[in-house]
Parts: C-alpha cells; structure tokens; sequence
C-alpha cells in the first residue's frame, strides 16, 4: 500500500482556482515557491526565492493543499482537469510535489507540473513518469544567450528535455517569447529544430511577454531590467506562429 | 420513425423572411392601443346582472369577434393582438396600471415607453371611469390590513404583480388542443357536465364556469376563422403568386385549427399560437410559458413527412419571432424593475419524460438553432439538464450561451425534480415540470403555482431586526431589543428569526387579499380550461381548479444577509474588535460616505420609487400619496452632517466589514450563514396555505427586483451602503466574489436548493474570451455539470465584455439588437432603465487566469 506523508510541507506562494491555461480542464494551480534561474521578464519575482518574504508564501502541508484543491474536485471530474504544478520551479520541491502527486492520483485527478527542467535528471527520472503533462519551457537553444537572460546555460534544461520526451506521458513545449532576447525567427527556428529532436512533441506554445510583473519588483526593491519593451500581442506573434507550424508542429499563442 | 438531428458546431443563417420579419418588428414604436379596453367596457355594460365569470367570458367573445384580425408582411404563423406589432392593448379591469397617472409621459419615460395618441387617451381615460371601484387591484387594496400596507409601502416586499395586474404564469395543456382541438376541448366540458350532480349544492357554481367556458371556446373557433376569412381576402388582391399561395394556404390552415386537431407540424405550430395568443388576450398576467414545447410538438414534425428539416427550422424561426409581437404596458415603477418589453414568455427543452427516460429530441437542438437565428428577447429558452443529458446537446446549448444574449438559462431536473415531490407531486408530474417565467418549475398543464406572487427583501427585514422591531423609526415588529445591546451572535440571530416570521406573516396576508380579489373579480374561463382539473371540478383557476396549487413569493438578497451576519459575528464576537454600538454608529453613518449612492443619481430612480409606491396605493381613496413613509428614500440629515475627521473613522469600519470573508469564495462559515438566512424564509413560508388550497412555496430570485429594493435600505453590516443595490438571486454580491466561477459556484451550491422549490436564480458573467474556442464551450458545460453534482438549481451567463455595453450605454441607435440578461430573462438592453443597466455592467465578470 501507497504511504502519503500528508505532514510534509513546502512553500506555496499562491493556489489559483480556475485555471483554464495550463493543461486540460478545469486546473488548479498550486504555485511553488524557488527558482534556480532568474529571467529578467519574470511575472513573477516574489517566486524565486525560497523562503515566505513580506506576503508572499505561506508553509503548507500536503494536507492543507489536499484541503484546498479538494474544493474544485466536481469542476475536475466533470472537465477532465485536475492539478498544475508550477512556480517558481515546482521540481525543485520533489518530495513535497510527489505526495501531493499520490494524493491525486488517489482522488482520480489528473496532473501537470510546468517546468524549466533546471533540476537534477534524477527528479525528472522520479517524477515525470508519474504525471499526465509537462507543459515544458524552452526559452532559447544558444546556451549563452539563455546565460544572459536567465542567469544559467541550458545544457542541463536540454538535456532533460530529451529524457522528458522518452518518458513523459504527454508533454508540450512552451517558449516565452520575449523581445530583446528570442523574439525573432532565428531564435524560434532553433527551438523548432531542437524540438523536432523531441518526436513526441506536437503541439509548441508561444507566450507573448507581459509586463505585468513590473509593479512586483518596485515592491520588492528590484529594478525591472525590461523597463520601457512593449508587451506583445497576440497578433504580433501570428508570423512566428506560422514558421513553427511550418515545422509540423500544432501552434498556439497565449495556451 | 424518429426524425434525426445531425449535430453540427455553430449555428447557421436564418431565412431571408426571418431576417424580415425580424427587422420589422424592432423598427416599430410600441404603441397603446384601446379596443380591448372599449370591447371589454361596452360589454361589461351589457352584463351588469350576470356572474363575474360569465361577464367576462361574454367580454372576451366579443373582443375575439370584433378585435381587428391583423396578417402582417412575410408573416407564415399569423394572429396579433395589436393593429401595429410590439404594440399593446389595456386590460382595464385589473387597474389603471398606472397609465390614468402617466397619459402625458408614457411616450418618453426611460423604460419600456409606449406612444399614445390623443384619441386613445380621451377613450382610455373614460373607460379608466367606468371601471373605477371594480377593478382586481382595487378589491386587494381594501382587503389589506394597514400593517401589511406599511411594510409594503416600505419596500419590506411587494406583491404589486399580481396586485395590479393580472395572475398569468402558467404552462398550460397545449397538446390538449393540437391533439384533439378545441371542439375535443368542447366535448371535456360537456362530459363533465353530464357526470355533475346537478342538484348538488355546488352545481350553481359550477354551471356558471361550464357555460363561460363553452361561450369562450366557441369564441376562439370564431376568431380563428375571421383569420382565415382575413386570409382569403388578402390573397384575393395581392399580386404576389408566392404571397398568394401562402395566404391560401393560411386560410386553409386558420379554418382547421385550433378548432380540429393538427394534423401536420406547420398546423400544429398554428394551433398553438391561437392559444398562446388568445390566453394573453384574455387576461394580463405574464409568464404565459410554452414549457416543454419539444415534447408536445415533436410527434407533429416527426410523422410529418411533408416538410424537410429546414423548413420545420424556418416554421419554427418564424413563430420564434411572433413571440415578439406581443407586448404589455407595466407602470413605470414595474416596468423600471423589471423593464425590457418582457412578457417572460418560456419555452424549455431537454430533461427527462415522465418515466425519466432522457427527453431530448431533434426539436431540442431545433429550439436552440432557432434561438441562435432569432436572437430577440422572447422567447425564453430553459435547458433541462439530468445526468442522462446528451453532452452534445448541453454544448450545443453552451454554444447559444456564448452568443452573448444571455439565452439558454439551465436548470437542473436533479434537485428540481426531487424538491417538487418534496412538495407533494407525484413523481410523473414532477418530471413533467415546465419552468414558467424567469425560473419557476411548475408541472405542466396540472398547476397554478402563482409563483410571482411577491418579492421580498430580505436585507430589510435584517434592518428590522437591527432596529428592535422598528421600520424606517417608526414601531412595526415585535420589539425584540435595540442592536447594541445583543450580547451574543445567537441573540442576534433569534431576533432576525422573530422578525422574519412577523414580517413573512404580513406578506401572506398581502397575497391572500390578492389572491381573493382574484377569486372575486379575477375568474378567466378560457384559460382555466387548459389546466388540469378546471374542468372536471368545475371551477377556474382563481377559485382552486388547478391539480395542484401554490403561492410562491420570491426572497432577494440572500449574499447580504450571509456577509451581514458574518461581518457582525466576526468583528463583534469572535474577534470583538468592534462594539456593537460601533457598528451601529458607523451604519447610520453610512460608512462615512456623504450621501446615501442610490443606484442612479438620476431622478429616474426616486420618480420610479415614488410611483412604484404611489401604485400601490393609488386607487384608495383613504390615501394619499403625499402622506407615505418616504423616508427611507431620503439621504438622511445626519450623514450630511458627520464632521470630516469622524468619517474616516466610519470609513475605517467599512474597511474592517469589507476585509470579513464574503459569500462567493467557498468559505464555508459565511456562506452557511447565507444559506441559514434565506433557509429561515423559506421554511417559515411553507408552514402558511394558501386561499385556493395549496401551499405557500418559496423561491430565491429577483427579477430585477434587487435594484429597486436597495433604494428602500439603510446601510446594512455587509459593507453595503445606504440604497446601494442588493444581491441577485442567489448570485454573490456584485465584486465580491473573486476566487473564479468554480468558488462562486460553489458557495451558491451551498444555500438549499431544495427547499427554495419556486426556483433560485444564479447569474454568472464571464468574458467573451474566457469561452472561447471548442474548449471555452466544453468548459461551461463542465461548469454546469459540476454546478448540478453539488445540487445547484439555475445557472444562467452573460458572455458580452463591459466596452460593448458601455457603448451601448453611450450609443443606443448602434445597439438596437443587444439583447442581454437581466435576470429570469433577456431583454433588449437599450430598453432598460440606466439603473438596471448599470447593475449589469457591475456584476462580477470572470475572465481566464
Ligand atoms: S523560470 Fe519562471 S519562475 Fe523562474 S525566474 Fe524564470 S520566469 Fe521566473
């Protein structure tokens, strides 16, 4: 018989119901709080550190989250949806999200987790074969590049994606595409090419860049390297959309 | 043989004529018109000697024989009311309607104008003289004790519907008359009258219904061939080979039906409308609903093996529309509440069949097209859900849902089905339940479930409780102590308790004063005969015909009694981080805020109220609108007066009441306070009968009563301020629920359905982006299934973005076809009052995340 260690606990910055983004269904989002990598357009800067600062994260049990997720079980059921782990990088908290995992599982919900894969190949080798989908990013192939806007090579994220392909149940490449950095068609093109390495990938999502993590760093006394780039729209992305399309992939902006 | 259905995605075009027919009646200017009036008058002046019910059934032969018959351009489906379409006729025998006040502004008021020509208001005005001391609304008005009248001046609730006006709000037996057609209906009569025992003491009684009842059948044969004679005539001049035949055909159709039964799908269709149209020409009560059309019509279509579906689709598109050619004047009080030239005319689809098999049929998806193609706001469509609803019929439904006008609303035969054999149905019948007006499940053809019968203001009766029985300063309930003296939460609770039963015991002797006048003045006996067991009791509707019998008043405002309770055990109680004494200082001091917001800073609103109070009234010599307690209406001279520093310190409160967890998060401490609130209405309710045997059954909606109520209340603990709207239906107060729909809904869940049995009523908003996509409509419907697993009764969306609305606000003329939810019902939202409006806008909308 299965244990849940329902005692284990984590930091949690945020549990958002209704999420209709970031997998199939009706999704709760359970965000995670630490990320080894710092991109400059993060939306979500009060996630990268691992320790509750001012408001943001609280330390929760495997049971207070279970209490928590437990409340859209019906929306879950009927729309085929479930759980989304994200963050931060969710991974990087392995034993906490294996349990909430099980408690999943145990209930018939299905899971994801949206991931950078900037985590050891063993977590991925622990945890990918136990969830429906990774909603996997990709932010850009030259791994100096990736240095400059997130802070670390991407040896490592390439690598697992690789892996992620041969055991992931369903996963899903998503870029984020940002100006100054890989809003171009060489740097998408690259991605495409890499990801046509990964053949069980389909479908390749691209993100238009918001801005509206900007007001968080004020608050957090950061200064927002970005200042002044324009967000992008939906529309701004229709060439690109076509270029990975016309790679063979399924495209979808915002997904 | 059963006629399939191909299930497609989207919807297609509807036919050039539907377009035509479509454009022709919102280019008209509604319009009073007096024949009814004159007809009904000359003929009550003929029959002074004779019963009321026989009067009018002699009344209404002679408006069936002498009203103008009216075929209009590109009509195939054909009988109106009016000589101009989306015109109205008067009913002077329930009431003035405030029109006798309203002469002079009726053409130019904010909501649901009407034009009236100086001829028509010289004729009306006489009419209005003689009917002066006999008319229904008079005879209620004298019934009501001066108690019950101060709480309904005070808008603790009103029962003005059915007070000025007619009863209506039935789903009649149609398929009585397409199967063995009104001489089948005849022959019932007849045989009920050889099986009375005619020296029975009742048979005097009986006698007098039996012959209304044949007088007026006869009169609907009679009105059905002038249309076919109208028909005939018409085809002789027109020079038009294709019109021609189409008249001809008319007038073949018009001389069968209703009189014979239907014998194909376009007679059916026909036969239908006479009843549905002669039922509103009859009497002036709304909600005249087609309930579950697409059973009784469907062996029509399916043994038709004339018609291809396509034309079933266009026969279908085109009555759709007819629905709109009929219309009502309300007084600006009503038609400011409950605005948007509504006659709350329902037509369901889908659910179970009385042996709980799944009902849905190709005319299921066919209503749905024709929804999608017609796209006005009649009529209303109700989508029955059970578990065994076929998925794609349910997103089929969600399709036409984010259309935007706010049609299909779902309703869950689950809970509905079991809440009504809760109230003694028969499983059969419950199955059977057609919703009737905004959201009322009645069982089709057996009941008259009076279930408009007033709206009550549940907030108000909270302010009763908080001022030791007092209503607006003046000594009302029992006194039961003053607010800063409760010492602790249950204290608190008890009172509002014993303040409900005081206040819900005045309401029920308000609706039965009503419900005598009805009995008194009010019998129709051409209605009564489609309603099971009228005609083998031998009495009308009014007098307790029907199989089954209820009153059914409405509660508002369930989300402020719940936040309201829950503000005051919180702050108070648990945390004791204010007085009670505090609260109650910041209350009358409504937070800080200068001036009490009403709902509109227009003069609309405060003109609307006044009349809305006046017609309470108006008809009673004994008062005078000048001596009404108005002054709930008032700002009030002390918040004007508060000094600015101690404002902050009300404001401050507010901030506090406002930070309390609020209904519509799935908070299970406030929303079960919410759900006690509204369950303590509905179960004092049912303990009461009702005059013509039956039960009173509560429900939770508003119409779009929540607006008009605010402005009769104070500030209340919920954060709300002073007139400030309350809470729709069942639904979350506007802005407060901000966890997504799927929190929402369950907090809604939450309250009991069951026992709300007259209907609750849930509006969800969202943005059209949120929908979007085969995903957006799959979602919706995995929102409604996982919304009806936790026993939610009514779900119903807006899917239009804020920008269009408000520029519809800004641009009328460009948004002439914006049709809108407003609450049981869509409207066109150009025709509503700004009020009502706004309140649209306000309501919480989800978008994604
Ligand atoms: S990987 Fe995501 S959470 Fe981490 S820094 Fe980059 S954007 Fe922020």
């Amino acid at each position: 018989m299965e244990t849940i260690d329902y005692e284990k606990k984590a930091c949690v910055f945020n549990i958002q119901r209704y999420s209709i983004h970031d997998g199939p269904g009706i999704r709760t989002i359970i965000f995670m709080k630490g990320c080894p990598l710092r991109c400059k357009w993060c939306f979500n800067p009060e996630s990268q550190s691992y320790k509750p600062m001012k408001d943001f994260g609280t330390m929760m049990s495997v049971q207070d989250v279970f209490d928590e997720i437990k409340k859209d079980q019906g929306a879950y059921r009927r729309s085929g949806g479930g759980i989304t782990f994200s963050g931060g990088e969710a991974l990087t908290h392995p034993d906490f999200v294996e349990e909430v995992i099980k408690v999943c599982r145990m209930s018939g919900w299905t899971t994801a987790v949206e991931t950078e894969a900037y985590v050891p190949e063993k977590t991925i080798h622990r945890l990918v074969p136990q969830l429906d989908y990774v909603l996997l990013d990709i932010k850009a192939i030259p791994s100096d590049l990736h240095k400059e806007g997130t802070g670390v090579t991407n040896e490592l994220i390439l690598q697992n994606a690789l892996i992620i392909n041969e055991i992931a149940k369903n996963v899903v490449v998503r870029v984020p595409v940002i100006p100054t950095f890989n809003y171009s068609e060489k740097q998408i093109n690259y991605i495409c090419r890499f990801a046509k390495h990964m053949n069980h990938v389909e479908t390749i999502h691209l993100l238009p860049y918001t801005d509206f993590g900007k007001s968080k760093y004020k608050m957090l006394d950061r200064t927002y390297e970005l200042e002044g780039i324009k967000p992008l729209s939906a529309d701004d992305l229709l060439p690109l959309r076509e270029l990975v399309e016309g790679h063979g992939f399924k495209c979808v902006i915002g997904g | 043989m059963t006629k399939n259905y191909e299930v497609k995605p989207g919807f297609s075009e509807p036919s050039q004529r539907v377009k035509a027919l479509k454009e022709a009646i919102l280019d008209t200017t509604p319009r009073i018109e007096a024949d009814r009036a004159r007809l009904i008058t000359q003929s009550y002046k003929e029959t002074e000697s004779l019963p009321q019910v026989l009067r009018h059934a002699k009344a209404l032969e002679k408006i069936l024989t002498e009203l103008p018959v009216v075929i209009r351009d590109n009509e195939l489906i054909i009988g109106a009311a009016t000589v101009d379409s989306r015109s109205c006729q008067i009913f002077p025998e329930y009431g003035p309607q405030g029109l006798d006040q309203e002469f002079d502004t009726v053409a130019t008021r904010s909501a649901d104008p009407f034009a009236i020509s100086e001829d028509v208001k010289k004729e009306l005005a006489e009419i209005f003289n003689y009917w002066k001391g006999h008319t229904t609304s008079e005879l209620a008005t004298s019934l009501m004790s001066e108690d019950t009248k101060a709480a309904y001046n005070a808008g603790v609730f009103t029962v003005g519907n059915y007070h000025q006006g007619g009863v209506g709000h039935l789903a009649v037996n149609y398929e009585k008359v397409l199967k063995g057609g009104i001489r089948g209906v005849i022959a019932e009569v007849i045989q009920a009258i050889k099986n009375s025992d005619h020296s029975a003491p009742d048979w005097v009684e009986k006698e007098q219904y039996y012959q209304a009842a044949l007088t007026t059948l006869k009169a609907v044969i009679t009105f059905a061939h002038r249309y076919a004679d109208k028909a005939r005539e018409l085809a002789k001049y027109t020079n038009d080979s294709t019109r021609k035949t189409e008249l001809l055909k008319i007038a073949e159709i018009c001389s069968k039906v209703p009189e014979y039964p239907a014998s194909n799908f376009y007679e059916a269709l026909q036969s239908f409308w006479f009843v549905q149209l002669i039922i509103q020409i009859e009497g002036s009560g709304h909600s005249i609903s087609p309930g579950r059309f697409d059973q009784y019509m469907y062996s029509f279509y399916e043994n038709d093996d004339s018609i291809t579906q396509e034309e079933a689709q266009d026969l279908l598109d085109v009555l759709f529309v007819k629905f709109n050619d009929l219309n009502k004047l309300r007084d600006i009080g009503t038609a400011t509440a409950f605005a948007g030239y509504q006659l709350w005319q329902n037509v369901n689809c889908g659910g179970q069949t009385k042996d709980g098999e799944d009902a849905t049929n190709a005319l299921s998806y066919m209503e749905i097209e024709s929804m999608a193609h017609v796209m006005m706001s009649m009529p209303s469509l109700s989508i029955r859900v059970w578990n065994g609803t076929p998925d794609d019929f349910l997103i089929k439904a969600c399709e036409l849902s984010r259309l935007g006008g706010g049609q299909p609303a779902f309703y869950n035969d689950e809970e509905i089905v079991t809440a009504k054999v809760n109230r003694g149905e028969t499983l059969e019948d419950a199955r059977n339940y057609a919703v009737i007006g905004c959201v009322e499940p009645a069982s089709q053809g057996k009941e008259n479930s009076w279930c408009d019968a007033a709206l009550f203001n549940l907030p108000k009766v909270l302010e009763i409780a908080m001022n030791n029985g007092r209503l607006n300063g003046k000594e009302f309930g029992p006194k039961t102590g003053e607010f800063e003296d409760f010492k602790t939460f249950d204290d608190f609770v008890n009172v509002y308790v014993k303040q409900m039963k005081f206040a819900v015991g005045l309401l029920v002797r308000a609706d039965n004063a009503v419900d005598w006048a009805h009995y008194e003045l009010g019998q129709l006996a051409f209605v009564s005969t489609l309603v099971d067991d009228c005609i083998s009791k031998g009495k009308t509707l009014e007098r307790g015909g029907a199989h089954y019998n209820f009153t059914g008043p409405q509660g508002i405002g369930s989300a402020n009694i719940g936040n309201a309770l829950m503000a005051v055990k919180k702050l108070v109680f648990d945390d004791q981080t204010l007085s009670m004494k505090e609260l109650k200082e910041a209350l009358d001091h409504n937070f800080g805020k200068e001036e009490g917001i009403a709902a509109t800073s227009s003069d609309t609103a405060y003109d609307a109220i006044a009349e809305a109070v006046k017609k309470v009234l108006g008809e009673n010599s004994s008062f005078d609108v000048k001596n009404l307690d108005l002054s709930g209406l008032s700002s009030g001279g002390t918040s004007t007066a508060v000094a600015s520093p101690e404002k902050s310190k009300y404001q401050k409160i507010h901030d506090l009441v406002m930070a309390v967890d609020k209904y519509g998060n799935d908070k299970d401490e406030v929303d079960y306070l919410a759900r006690f609130g509204s369950r303590v209405y509905c179960e004092e309710l049912e303990k009461y009968a009702t005059p013509r045997g039956g039960i009173y059954n509560a429900g939770l909606y508003p119409v779009s009563g929540n607006v008009l109520f605010g402005t009769y209340i104070k500030a209340t603990p919920d954060g709300r301020y002073d007139k400030e709207t309350i809470a729709d239906g069942v639904s979350p107060t506007r802005g407060t629920d901000t966890l997504g729909p799927t929190a929402a809904a369950n907090s809604v869940s939450k309250l009991d359905h069951f026992i709300a049995s007259n209907g609750t009523l849930y509006n969800m908003k969202f943005s059209p982006s949120a929908v979007a996509g085969s995903e957006g409509v799959q979602r919706l419907a995995a929102l409604i299934r996982g919304f009806f697993d936790r026993k939610g009764g009514h779900v119903q969306f807006n899917v239009i973005d804020k920008q269009t609305l408000l520029d519809a606000q800004a641009h009328p003329e460009n948004h002439k076809d914006l049709i809108v939810r407003v609450a049981g019902y869509s409207a066109q939202f150009i025709a509503l009052d700004k009020t009502v409006q706004d309140d649209i806008i306000a309501r919480t909308e989800f978008d994604s995340f």
